[in-house]
Parts: C-alpha cells; structure tokens; sequence
C-alpha cells in the first residue's frame, strides 16, 4: 500500500484529498438542492408571480435590473424558507419539520430567513426578469438586496454582463490593401542552397594525415581522471568537428596536429562550472586514437541533386522552390488582408466589450505565452525575472491585443449572423478529412478525436469563422501590391 | 418559599406543550416542593396573568447507565396551569 504513494506524505495527502472532496460534495449538494427544490416552485409560482423589473442603467457591458417582488408573493416564499429551515434544522422537544414558525423565528433568527427566502425569490425570479428585459447574460448575475422584510415588497438589483449590442458598420466593399512579397530570384537561390547544406556528406579526406583545423575527425578516445577511467568519459568512433567548441575547452585545440593511427594525449581541465559536479574542476588525461579525418562535401548543383529531392531537374526543383515560397507568401498576406480587414471593421464600431471576456481572454493568452516560454526550456519564474515583469505587466501588454481579439469575435459572429453564414455537416466532413490528410490518419479517427473531448462545435466555429472571412475578404475592394525584402 | 423564581423553574416547550397553549394551558418544571397554590401566586406575579386552574403531577427520574453503575436523574415536578380566557404568556410561544 505505502509503495503506491510515491514518497508524498500520506496523511497531509489524504487530509487534503478530503477536505477538498468534501467541499465539492457540499457545494454540489447546496446548488443542486437550490436548483433542484426551487425549481419545482419555480413551476407552480411562476404563472402568479407578478414581476415588476426595468433597467436601472447600463454602462460598460453591464445592465443593472431592478426587481420588486410583490408582498404577498415574497411572504410565500418567506413561509417556503421557513418550512425549509424547519426541515434542515434540530429542534429539540420537536419532531423534524415540526416545529411552529413562532420558535423557528425565535432560534434561528429572522434575519436568517429573511436572507433565505431572499435567496429563494432571487433564484425564482432572475431568468423571468432577464428574459423580459431581453437580456442575453454572459456569466453569472450578482444580486444585491435592497428591500427585505415581512409583508412588504421585496426589491433587488440585478446585474450582470450583456452580449453587446453592436452597430455594424458598412462591412462590404472595405478598402484594403493586399500586400504581396515578391519572391526574388536570390531568395530562391539562397533557399536552394540551404538545402544543398542540409544534403551535405562527410567524405574522408585521403591527401593528408594530419588533423586541421575545420576538420570533422573520426576518432575513439578514453579519459582518466588521476590515473581512473570515469563515467561517460571513453567513447569509439565519435565524430568531431574541430572547432565546434562542443568539447571542453582545450580539448579540439590539442586535437590539431594529431595524425591519424598515432596515438596520443590529451590534457585539459573540466570547468569550474561544470554540469556534471564530480567532473568540475578537475585535470583530466584523454588518451586518442585519431581514425579518419573527414570533411564536408556539398552535393553538386545539378540535375542529380534535384533528382535526390525528387525532381527531375535543377529547374523543376527551383520552379517548385518559388512557388512554395510564393505559396507562404500569398498565405501570409492573406491572413494580414484579414486582419487589416477587420481592424477596419472594428475601429469603426463602437461597443461596450465586456470585461470578463477580455478578462478571460488575456488570460488564456498569458497561458498560451507560459507554455510557448516553457517549451522553450525556460522555467516561467526566470523568464519572470529576466524580463522584470510582473505577472500583472504581463496581463497589461496583453490588454490590447485581447480587446482586438474579442472585439473581432463579434463582428465575426454577428457579420455571419447577419449574411446568413452557417456551417453544413458536409463542410465539418471535409474538414475532417483535410485534418485527417495532415496527420495521416483516418478520418474516422480524427472525428472520434472530436467527439470524445467535446470539441466539434470549436470546429464547426472556427470554420464559420473561416468563411466569415472569405467573405469579408470577397466582398472587400481589394487593391493589390507587390513589395520586396531586401535579403539578408 | 420566598421567591417567586424558586418556585417556577422553567417552562417546558415541546410539540406536546405547545399544542396545549392553544388551550390557555401553559407548562412547567416547578420546585418538588411547591404546592397549587404557591404555584398559582408565582405564575401571576411572574407574567402578569390571572390563572383559573394549576394541575400538578410528580415526575419520576429517569434511570440512567454509566458504565456499570446505575443511577436516577432527580425527580422534578411538573405544573400544567391554566389561565383565565384572554390572558397568554406570549413569551413562550417562541421559546
């Protein structure tokens, strides 16, 4: 049993594990008691319940209802809450449930259940009132009680973050400017040549027997420390680039000169800094055997190296070179046409955001930036102390980009709303498909992939969201222009 | 007995009690000692009423096991009085 737990601490764990259980129970049971033992009034009470809400105000994304309940209405709900606290609640010298209203006053206290039964309105009543007032909430409400007593009219406020109502503003025919790269001929050439470099193949040299500078060696080698064989310090057949500094230092330098078959020595000194401490600092002796002394050979540039690639010759394989380029070029003017596109749109309407979205927005884009520097093998907490920041800085930079991203989502989607722009099951196939060619596996997969983690409705939007944009982009008067980058 | 509050220990508010002060009758712990009549001035003074009626019934205690030795808690007497029409003692009736 103990060997499961995996040197944690058991007790502190298991302390925890419950507590945390328990709360969740606890709540769950609270909501689900609320939802579930009010809705059956919520039935019965609706239909009577006289419901007397206006709009108070409404200001950066938030409306603020006010509610009143009326008296004979609320003291229904009050008498609810205190049969409700009769049955919860231990009363000695009465059965449960039992016990008359005068002493459940009495024990537990009236602004108890004042509160109780407030609750309880709030609940029965907040979906009719928003609904009347044709409020499309995001999140959740907050109340505030502003009149609360025994046969009077129960008041409260209400609020909560609205969808925004947008005014789109002319959305077809923008002008945009569609930028272009052009490929140049010596950012082909350059391309190819880095493939030639990636091609490149080590071949023995013959002419000479001594080791150069530059030079990739072939060569076993065996390190003692005071006379002793150590860990990881003997090696045959290791391939080394003199020069590449990716030994020790000291190491490549004495290798210069060694010829090869001849038998010779190396001593150097491990680094105070060493990763490996039991090595640091020490003087080390290298015994080496020099084998081959190799140096790189970049492949011709003929029609053999384009039929290595697959093509048949030197110019098909430069054809294909450019068109891919101009392919990457053509996508990435696109995506900023889109962008432009949008900007344009956006600067021209004016909305409340609301602010739990950018909220939520900066956030989940201060994870995805988290785990973008993690995957680069920097720890959050350095990368936090190099740049000087603050998580809360962080946010801030954050901020605009976030409001333009929310900003968009809403023209995106009420522009779709407005042209009629819907996803056909047919479409979601196709894409399953394209997903499925790119992974190279069977579209079946991939939809299963989907379904199980919930996540074919994001699918289905981010191909309206596609389509929303070619049709922006469709219907925008779009100039467009070709620059080029001076090369490096 | 001297004082009125030797006499009147405390009342009882049960489901039983509270059904019978629908009835005017009113209940409580009293002294083991205290008779009807002491009973009925200490009710009157205490709360202010004009009491019509005091039954009284000697209650045994109840026998009770700690660990192997056996004990009774002390007997105690009960008092139902009632009250004349129009009189209540509305301070037990949210007790």
């Amino acid at each position: 049993m103990d060997d499961l737990r995996g040197g944690s601490n058991p007790p502190v764990r298991t302390i925890t594990y419950f507590a945390l259980g328990f709360y969740r129970v606890f709540f769950l049971a609270r909501v689900s008691k609320l939802s579930a033992g009010y809705g059956i009034i919520w039935l019965v009470l609706r239909e009577d319940l006289v419901l007397n809400s206006l709009i108070e105000k409404k200001e950066g994304g938030r409306v603020t209802l006010k509610v009143t309940i009326p008296a004979q209405d609320f003291d229904k709900n009050y008498a609810e809450a205190i049969k409700r606290a009769a049955r919860e609640h231990n009363f000695p010298g009465f059965r449960k449930g039992h016990a008359p209203k005068p002493i459940i006053i009495s024990r537990l206290g009236e602004s108890y259940l004042l509160s109780e039964a407030a609750s309880l309105s709030i609940y029965m009543t907040q979906a009719q009132a928003m609904k009347d007032n044709n409020i499309q909430p995001i999140g959740d409400p907050q109340f505030d009680v502003e009149q609360v007593n025994e046969h009077e009219d129960f008041i409260y406020t209400l609020t909560v973050e609205v969808m925004p109502e947008i005014n789109l503003p002319e959305y077809k025919g923008v002008k945009a400017v569609k930028k272009i790269r052009k490929i140049s001929d010596t950012e082909v050439d350059e391309f190819v040549e880095n493939t030639r470099k990636r091609q490149a193949q080590l071949v023995a040299i013959e002419d000479r027997d001594t080791v150069e500078n530059g030079d990739y060696i072939l060569f076993d080698f065996k390190g003692f420390i005071n006379d002793e064989p150590f860990e990881g310090g003997a090696a045959e057949n290791y391939t080394l680039k003199i020069g590449s500094n990716s030994f020790i230092p000291g190491f490549e330098d004495q290798m210069i000169g060694k010829k090869i078959g001849e038998a010779g020595e190396v001593h150097v000194n491990f680094p105070e800094d060493y990763h490996q401490e039991s090595l640091a600092g020490k003087p080390a002796v290298f015994k080496v055997t020099v084998k081959e002394i190799k140096k790189e050979e970049l492949p011709e540039l003929d029609d053999e190296f384009a039929k290595d690639l697959g093509k048949e010759t030197l110019a098909e394989f430069k054809d294909q070179v450019r068109s891919d380029l101009e392919k990457q070029a053509e996508n990435a003017a696109t995506y900023d046409l889109e962008n432009s596109i949008l900007n344009i749109i956006a600067d021209q309407t004016e909305f409340d955001v609301p602010p739990s979205m950018i909220e939520m927005q900066i956030d989940s884009m201060v994870t995805d930036f988290k785990a973008r520097v993690e995957y680069q093998g920097i720890s959050w907490e350095t990368y936090l102390e190099h740049s000087g920041k603050t998580v809360d800085e962080i946010k801030k930079d954050f901020e605009p980009k976030a409001l333009q991203a929310v900003k968009n989502f809403f023209i995106l989607r009420d522009v779709a709303k407005l042209e009629n722009i819907t996803v056909a099951d047919e479409e979601l196939d196709a894409k399953f498909e394209e997903l499925a060619a790119g992974y190279q596996v069977s579209k079946e997969m991939i939809r299963e992939y989907y379904e199980n983690n919930n996540r074919v409705e994001d699918l289905r939007h981010d191909i309206l969201t596609e389509k929303t944009l070619r049709f922006l982009v469709d219907n925008a008067s779009v100039e467009e222009e070709e620059f080029e980058t001076e090369t490096k | 007995m001297e004082f009125v509050h030797d006499i009147i220990r405390k009342p009882i508010v049960t489901e039983k009690t509270v059904a019978l002060m629908e009835q005017n009758k009113y209940t409580f712990v009293v002294d083991n000692r205290a008779t009807k009549t002491e009973i009925k001035r200490a009710v009157e003074k205490i709360f202010n009423v004009k009491v019509v009626k005091v039954a009284t019934m000697n209650m045994h205690g109840k026998l009770r096991t700690m660990g192997r030795t056996k004990g009774y808690r002390p007997d105690w007497k009960k008092a139902i009085v009632t009250l004349a029409e129009g009189n209540r003692i509305e301070i037990l009736e949210g007790m």
